[in-house]
Formats: structure tokens, sequence, C-alpha cells
């Protein structure tokens, strides 16, 4: 017999126990509504993709939303110009498109997570420049070419090399310094990363020596340089603009063969007669043998994407510009950029 | 004083104050859930605050960081887990404080020097932001090594009964700190050909896991009977007395200081700060032996400092454009989305939006302490509830939690493995505590140390010459020292007692 009062407390562990299967439910129904905006997902088309033979794939997809994993963590500039554009885009599919950040060892285990997904278009990477990088030293024991390239959207050709305000007077000074002090300049990075990759292209470029410090991602190298920790970085247009304009720091130059639009009076570097030849660049990726027609929408989308209106804006913020290309000739620019991350590869590690 | 009141009218609108409300209730239940954090709701909810206006957008994401960072007290004080690694030290006494009897008091303690925290970080944060960043810029890698070498020597402070035992519990939480690439190099490190291990263990699972399974397993032991605490759920206000908060007083400025600074130095965070926290407040207590037996002392000082750190790391992110953690680093992003520009300016450019922030933090912080005292007869229920039926339901969140992390099942394993590690080494009356520190601290103060080694070309001297990083590192020396002497003073007493 259960008397009244351990019927009393049974029913009120029950209750108890639903509230908390109640709260778990909601929370894994959280993790899933990740995307930005919800729309509702087409019944008759959801689920029935298994069931279709692999070539009707191609033109059924897509059903159901599309997992893009990002990378590099939330709020970072990899992160917002990622979700920007997957915005556009699932408006164009009509499917959500949902962006997961997965962090860690510049990229790489955002990448292997894809590259060991299934081939169907669910699951999409979003990656940029470092990955070539971290392909060519070997922190990645895999490349480019085990993914198929589904569309390169944004190039970033306007990063500054940055020091403290009144440390310098202009570039060339900048570069006599180095040469009087070779290895004596010190500059901050995160090692093995794309800005450690940019100063040795300086380097190489002006045939000088720094000694090459990690200082970690980004802010944190302004921190440092702040600090009179290291004598220069590089870093993105958007950031240095800031502290040029606070007048704690001057940019010497853009690391890049042009100026920049937004800041006019910044040389690049070309103009002091050695060429920059390396170009950062942001794309989506796919696992190896997605069918060529996903491959085909989804870069399309892309395309349409990177030309809106809406994107050029956030690219603006940035400072970086919205370019697209795919197949042939996004491989022919990954190509390039890898031989010259290779390039500097050994130097890197060491 | 009147931009602020004026910022203050301009939160105070039914929409916004909806939004914090909600922004506090939903932090605080991920904060109390072990393995989801704070972070990882305002992750989620970031895309939410794309279309939104810029002051509505900050205000859910702040609310939902104070509310993140207090809910972890509840779990624990309540089932002895922490909700994230910023409530680690509370378990220490809050959970024998459960366990005794008194729960109400614990939960009423650490709600309200969970304000007091939030409102000296935030009141920090206002009056000396810009002095205060100018000075953190002089905490380069020097000083960084010397602050995180000095935390390390707390580990006698929490080492219990047996400082070799503390030792060897650092030591093992170093080690598996070491896991996965190595800070500066990248180099794989004990990964034995796991991809998973690429990354290392992350911090959240790892903690969480150290105290959520040991929790469960040692339940699991058979005994016969299912045990139910009795407890009053029927408390009085804040559980504590007036004379209590008096004697609080010192303990409380004390970690609230280390809390905030612990957060204006960019990259250490609230995991730190709240051990840290404790560990001073034992060595600097008149009865050192009463810690870890359930006093407030150690509530106090745990969830004052935690919540001091929200206040601290918004320093260096709204005067320099510098994140404290990953927090900030997120807000940082939601800066640029709203098209501010975050660095040097951003203070003198947006006064008002600055000012909207600084009254959303403090409403936010006064509707923490609301919800969780009137939510705290509920809580409290919690302790009612049979153990096993209760910690499974935990577990299995913590698995949920763990995953959501990366998105990837291999944290969960690392909830797993730690777990396993929490159980064994407890069961040898090995103190998990040390394993935190060791496990937090270790690769920091490697990445710290190696960055300064390679600015000084392999020279140990300017660890020593610089003043800020020499004075860390004599007070990490004597310290050290005092410890050893004390000990020995101790084991002398002992013996000739024996004799």
């Amino acid at each position: 017999m259960i008397g009244k009062k351990e019927w009393y407390l049974m029913k009120k562990y029950l209750r108890m126990a639903c509230l908390a299967c109640a709260a778990m439910l909601l929370l894994v129904l959280c993790a899933c509504g990740q995307s930005s905006d919800q729309k509702e997902i087409q019944s008759p088309a959801a689920g029935t993709s298994d069931t279709q033979n692999p070539s009707a794939q191609g033109e059924e997809w897509p059903t159901q939303p599309i997992n893009v994993i990002v990378s590099f963590g939330a709020g970072g500039d990899t992160d917002i110009l990622c979700r920007k554009l997957c915005d556009i885009m699932s408006e164009e599919l009509g499917v959500p498109i949902v962006c997961t950040n997965v962090e860690g060892s510049s990229g790489t285990v955002a990448a292997r997570q894809v590259k060991d997904s299934a081939a169907d278009g669910n699951t999409v990477l979003w990656h940029q420049s470092s990955f070539l990088v971290a392909s060519a030293t070997g922190i990645a024991d895999f490349d480019y070419t085990d993914f198929e390239i589904a569309g390169v959207a944004v190039e970033e050709v306007s990063d500054c090399l940055m020091v403290r305000k009144g440390s310098y007077d202009g570039f060339e000074d900048f570069i006599q310094a180095a040469k009087d002090h070779p290895g004596e300049l010190n500059y901050g990075t995160s090692l093995g990363g794309y800005s450690h990759m940019q100063a040795l292209a300086v380097a190489d470029a002006f045939d000088v020596d720094f000694n090459i410090v990690d200082i970690g991602g980004g802010s944190e190298t302004i921190a440092a340089l702040l600090a009179g920790d290291i004598d220069f970085v590089i870093t993105t247009n958007n950031y240095a603009r800031t502290y040029v304009e606070s007048g704690d720091c001057e940019v010497l130059c853009v690391v890049a063969n042009e100026r920049c639009d937004i800041t006019p009076d910044w040389p690049a570097m070309s103009e002091f007669g050695e060429n920059c030849d390396i170009t950062k660049f942001f794309g989506f990726y796919m696992p190896k043998g997605t069918d060529p027609a996903i491959v085909e929408k989804w870069s399309e989308a892309v395309d349409h994407a990177v030309n809106s209106e809406e994107y050029s804006e956030t690219c603006e913020q940035y400072a970086v510009t919205p370019a697209y290309s795919t197949g042939e000739e996004a491989l022919e620019m990954h190509n390039t950029q890898y031989e010259m991350a290779k390039k500097y590869a050994q130097e890197m590690i060491n | 004083m009147q931009l602020f009141l004026s910022s203050l009218a301009q939160i105070m609108t039914p929409m916004i104050l909806l939004y914090i409300l909600l922004g506090v209730v939903m932090g605080l239940v991920f904060g109390a859930i072990p393995g989801l954090t704070g972070t990882m709701a305002i992750a989620l909810c970031l895309p939410l605050t794309f279309g939104m206006e810029p002051t509505m957008a900050f205000a859910l994401l702040i609310a939902l960081y104070i509310g993140g960072i207090s809910g972890g007290l509840v779990s624990a004080i309540l089932i002895n887990i922490p909700g994230t690694p910023s409530s680690v030290a509370t378990t220490f006494d809050g959970a024998p404080m459960a366990r005794n009897g008194q729960a109400g008091k614990a939960l009423g303690a650490g709600t309200f020097y969970s304000l007091v925290g939030n409102i000296f970080g935030i009141a920090v944060m206002i009056f000396v932001a810009p002095m205060l960043a100018q000075v953190a810029l002089k905490f380069g890698v020097y000083e960084y090594t010397a602050v995180s070498l000095f935390a390390l020597s707390l580990v006698s402070g929490l080492a219990g009964k047996s400082v070799t035992k503390g030792l060897v519990s650092c030591a093992v939480g170093m080690l598996l700190g070491c896991f996965g690439a190595a800070p500066i190099d990248g180099y794989a490190r004990f990964t034995f050909g796991i991809s998973g291990l690429e990354a290392g263990f992350a911090s959240v699972p790892a903690l969480v896991g150290l105290y959520a399974l040991k929790e469960l397993l040692a339940e699991a032991k058979p005994s016969g009977k299912v045990n139910i605490l009795d407890v009053d759920t029927h408390i009085k206000g804040l559980g504590f007395s007036k004379k209590e908060f008096v004697c609080q007083i010192p303990n409380m400025i004390r970690s609230a200081l280390i809390g905030a600074w612990i957060g204006i130095l960019p990259g250490i965070g609230g995991a730190t700060a709240n051990i840290m926290a404790y560990g001073i407040a034992k060595k600097r207590s008149k009865y050192p032996e009463k810690f870890g037996t359930g006093i407030i002392d150690g509530v106090v000082a745990s969830e004052t400092a935690n919540n001091a750190t929200i206040g601290g790391a918004m320093i260096p992110l709204l005067t320099l454009g510098i994140p404290g953690d990953a927090v900030t680093a997120i807000l940082l992003g939601t800066f640029t989305i709203h098209g501010l520009q975050p660095g040097p300016l951003f203070f003198s450019q947006n006064y008002d939006l600055i000012y909207t922030i600084f009254a959303a933090m403090i409403v936010a912080s006064v509707v923490t302490f609301l919800v969780q005292l009137f939510g705290m007869r509920g809580f409290i229920k919690v302790l009612k509830l049979p153990k096993h039926i209760l910690l499974p339901i935990v577990i299995v969140l913590c698995v949920v939690g763990s995953f959501g992390v990366n998105n990837r099942l291999f944290d969960a394993w690392v909830l797993i493995i730690f777990g396993l590690i929490g159980y064994i080494m407890s069961k040898f009356d090995y103190p998990l505590a040390p394993i935190i520190l060791g496990f937090i601290l270790g690769p920091i103060t490697e990445t710290y140390m190696r960055r300064g080694l390679q600015l000084s070309k392999g020279s140990f001297l300017p660890f020593l010459t610089r003043p800020i990083s020499g004075v860390f590192i004599v007070l990490t020396v004597v310290f050290i020292a005092l410890t050893i002497i004390s000990s020995i003073r101790k084991s002398k007493r002992a013996e000739a007692t024996n004799l």
C-alpha cells in the first residue's frame, strides 16, 4: 500500500521530472533552432532525400536546413562575414542556414569536422586563408584539395603595418631601422597564423630580419604594441583606423599592391619598390565527393549574395572586397596562395 | 551623472526591461545547469540581436552575461557541481553549507554577494575605466607570467590536509592542460593520433565532468536507502545576519578587488578569479582550518570575485577595444554589426551608448538579484529530490551542454574522462581544486612564459627586472616560503604534543 504522503511526494517528483524533461527539450530545440531567421521548412520535400538516388539528390537539394561550420569564434570578422552571407543566401535557397562556430588550431578542428561529414551538401565549411597556412605548416594533415571549393566570397588586401605613433619616420625609416638592427625589431603575431606569413613576406621582400614573437590573436597584438612589448603589427584595416584616429598609432603602409579606397592616404607596400602578392580570402568548402549539381547551386547562391547591396555594406565596414570566384578560377587562386604559404612554411615552423 | 540618469530612463521602457528579464532568466538557467554557460547563451542569442536596435541588443546580451555568471552558484551550492567554471570555488564551502542544512543561507549569501560583486565591478568600470585601462596596458607578457605563477602558488591554500596530495593534484591538472596543440608553435602533444585531441580538452566539460560524475558515482554506491535531506525551505530575508555582514566586509572588498583586477587583465578571466579570491581569503583568515567545512566566507569570496570580473572585463573592451574573455569578444563583434567601431575612441565617440550599457548592466544586476531571491525557495526544493533521480538528469544535461561547447561529441567524452579522473582522485583523497587551478593556469603560464622568452631571446632576466613582474615573483616566493615555514612549525608542534 502506498500511503497518502508517499503518493503526494511521488506526484511531486513526477511533476519535477516532467519539468526537467521539458527544460531539456527546450534546450535541444534552442540548439537546433540557432538560425538567424527561422523559416518554415517545406514539409513535403523534407525527409524524402534519403530515399532518392544520388543523381536526383542534386536537383532536389536543398531539402533541409544547411549547417555551415564557421572556422573561427563568434563575433570575429570571419564569423560576421559568413553570417551576413548566409542570411542572404537562405532567402534564395529557401531553407534555413545555421551557422555554428567550431574553434581551435587556426580552424583545423572545424575543417576536419566538415571533411568527415556526409557529402550531401548539408554541411558546409566557411574558412579563410589561414587554412592554406595550416596545411602548409602541417598543423592540418589535409588541405583544400580534400574538399570541393564551393565559392570564394571575400578578398582582403587591406591589412596595415602599424607602429606606435612617432616611433618611425615613415616606412623607409622603419626598413632602415630593421636593416641596422637585424633580428631586433619585435613583431607580434600568432605563430603559424596568416599574419605570421605576412611578416615573413615583408621581411623577404625588403631583405630584413625580424624577431617574430607569439602574442596571440588580433586584439592581443595591439595591446602588446601599445604596451611597448613589440615594435610593430600587421592588422586589419578597420582595426588600424581606430588606433590611428585616436592618435595612439600610425600606419606605415598597407601590405598590398594598391592603396585602399577607404584610407587613400596610406601608401601601399608596392610604392616602396617591392610587390606583395599574398591575398587573404574567405570561402565555402564542401566535403569531397559532393554532387557537382549541389556545389554549383550553392556557388550560385554565393555569387548572388556577394553581389548584393546588403553585403557590400558589411564588407565596407571591414574594408574587405566582395569578390566571387569558383571552379577553376578559385582553384587557381588556392594553388598560387598555397605555393606562397609553402614557401614560408619551413621558416614558420622553426 | 545626468547622462547616466537619462540613460537609465532610456532603459526603463517595458520592451527593454522585458528583454533584460528574459536575458537574465535565460542566463541564470544556462549558468545553473552544469555544462551550459552564459557564453553559450550569448552565442545562441547573438543572431537574434542582429536586427535589433543597438540599445536593445546590448541590454539582452549583457543581461545574459550577468545572469550566466550569477546562475552558477545555484548548482554549486545545492548539488556540489559548479554550474560554470566561474563558480568552482563556490562549491568548496557552499556545498558543505547545504549539507549542514544551511542551503538557504548559502544561496542568500551567494545571491547577495553576486550583486555586490556586480555593482563593484560596474562602479569601477564607470569611474576609473580609462585610467585603469592604461595601467592594465603596463601588463605585458612578463607580468602575465608572474601573475599566473602567483595564482598557481595559491595551490598550497587549496590543498586541504596534505600539501603533497595538493601538489600531486595540481601536477595532474597541469599535465591534462598540456594535451593538444602546444601554445605558440602548435606542436601536437599527447594526441595519440586521436584527432579530437588536437585542440586539447575544452575547459567547460573538463571542469564540470570533474565534479559532476563524482557526485553521481558516489550516490550510485549501493547503500540500500534513499537519502532525502531534511531541509528547512523557509528562509527569512537573505539568511544571514547583520553581524555576519559586518564580519565579511574585509573579505568582500578584497574579493571584489581581486575579481575586478583579474577581469581587467585580458585572457585570465572569471574561472581563475573565484579560486584566487577563495585561496587568498583562506590565507588571510583567522580560522583557515574552517574553510571547506561550510562557512559563509568561502561563498562570499568566490561569488563576489566572479561577478566583479564582469565590470573588469568590460573595461579593456570599452576603452581599448580589447576583449578580456570569450563573452566580451562576442560583444566586440556585436558592436561592429551595429556599425560601431570598437577601439580606443569608442568610449569618447559613443557616450550615449556606453552609458546605456552601464545602465543596462546595473538594471540587469538588480534583476538578477531579485529573480534569484524570489526563486530561492524554488531552487532549494531541489534538495528534496532524491539524488538518484536528480543526478542522472543533471548528468544528461551536462552531456548535452558539453556537446554544445563546440558541437562535437568528443567534448562529451571529455566530460566522462574527467569525471572518472575526478572520481578516482577524490576516492583517494586528492583534492580537486588544485587540478582545476593547474589545468587552467598551467597553459596560461606556459604561453606567457614562452612568449616572454621569445621577446627576451631566451633570457629569464626581464621576468625579475621588470618592476611589476618582479614584485609578483617575489610575492610568489614569499608565499611559498611562508607556507613551508608554517607547515614545518605545525608538524613540530604536533610532534611536541605527541611526545
